[in-house]
């Protein structure tokens, strides 16, 4: 059985991937994408850490994440569609008025 | 981790971002085969690694799986049309799934595919068809900040492992014996939690000789949800409808009827006036 030092390395990678995309793309969709990619890297964690100590802590806690990560998604999702509508357009950087 | 393996996975995180770099949309540059060599090469680098941590045994089957995840994760992130970003996520829902499935997950790896690749995926293509911008614009071809942005990401992977390896070394030197004696009570509690619910079928594992698989994954989350984090189900429960009630507040839209502006009558003058017969 893997061992959850890989876990937690293939969690940080996804987590870090996520992070990058989230910075680099401008598509807000892309962007809330990433964010789950990220949720992702998390559940690989705790579930490895999870194995590791032999209870049921890990995984609770990333049946919760997923109720998280529903809430962020369907909110999220409305302020995009909210976001449309009033710009026209994906673009996160349509709403960099606020930069200094 | 020894140190061989960690410079390893230091030398697959620096192929890995530059690769990610030149992957990233640039209309500058175009399709870069250079960088799908170099990011490869990192995925080659990351593979030795793990084969450098991992303990005996450490199945093929992670391997893969890990190698599925991560490849989908780079096309979502560098993939120019937002369809196909969505498309890729799943199959990286799938793989975490099966990842988990492999570490005893499995009413987790369940979740995942029903809620992820079922439902919240569902709501991101409609959102994606709604949104349809008019013809390929430049949101999706011309990133912001890719270098900074790589470097931010990659950093943040390197701090985690370096960190986290530490954190599991020291425990392994520290806690084994502690780690022991976990794996050993929750065998017992494992096998004894169910007891509780159902007496006679959990009493034949009462010795632990029956491995905590055998109550079954679904079961013992079931009974730990219910019980030890009630006040967490219900939170998440109410923390469900409010964002409910928030998402149909903010994504409404007014549409004008026929009619209603009519019948709309000037604050003060509502109801003190009677049209004539």
């Amino acid at each position: 059985m893997p061992g959850t030092t890989e876990y937690v390395i293939l969690g940080a990678c996804l987590f870090a991937l996520g992070m990058a995309g989230f910075f680099a793309r401008r598509n807000l969709i892309v962007m809330f994408l990433c964010t789950e990619i990220m949720f992702q890297g998390v559940v690989l964690t705790v579930v490895g850490f999870s194995q590791l100590w032999v209870n049921l802590d890990g995984q609770a806690y990333a049946l919760f994440l997923l109720v998280i990560a529903a809430v962020e998604a369907g909110l999220a999702l409305g302020l995009v569609v909210l976001l449309y509508r009033r710009r026209g357009t994906l673009d996160a950087e349509a709403w960099s008025v606020m930069r200094g | 981790m020894t140190p061989a393996a960690l410079y390893t996975l230091y030398a697959a995180f620096v192929l890995g971002g530059t690769g990610l770099y030149f992957l990233l949309p640039n209309p500058d540059r175009g399709k870069s085969l250079a960088g799908a060599a170099v990011g490869a090469l990192g995925l080659v680098a990351l593979i030795v690694a793990w084969a450098l941590v991992g303990e005996a045994g450490t199945g093929a089957a992670f391997y893969v799986l890990g190698l599925v995840a991560l490849l989908c994760t780079v096309r979502v992130i560098t993939h120019p049309k937002p369809v196909y970003s969505a498309l890729y996520f799943v199959l990286t829902v799938l793989a975490v799934a099966a990842l988990c499935v492999l570490q005893g997950a499995e009413f987790l790896a369940a979740a995942l595919v029903i809620i992820y690749a079922g439902a919240i995926l569902v709501t991101y293509v409609f959102v994606i068809m709604l949104a349809q911008q008019s013809g390929p614009s430049s949101v999706d071809r011309r990133s912001r900040e890719p270098f900074l942005s790589v470097c931010a990401g990659f950093v943040t992977m390197a701090v985690i492992t370096a960190h986290a390896s530490k954190a599991l070394e020291s425990n392994d030197q520290a806690a084994g014996l502690t780690r022991a004696e976990a794996r050993l009570a929750s065998v017992v509690t494992e096998s004894g939690a169910p007891a509780g619910l159902a007496e006679d079928e959990a009493k034949p594992s009462d010795d632990g000789a029956n491995p905590p698989a055998v109550a079954g994954n679904a079961m013992a989350m079931g009974g730990a949800v219910m019980t030890r984090y009630m006040v967490a189900l219900q939170l998440s429960g109410l923390l469900l409808l409010i964002a409910m009630v928030g998402a149909v507040a903010m994504s409404r839209k007014r549409v004008p009827q026929e009619g209603a502006v009519a019948l709309r009558a000037p604050l003060g003058q509502a109801g003190r006036e009677v049209p004539p017969y």
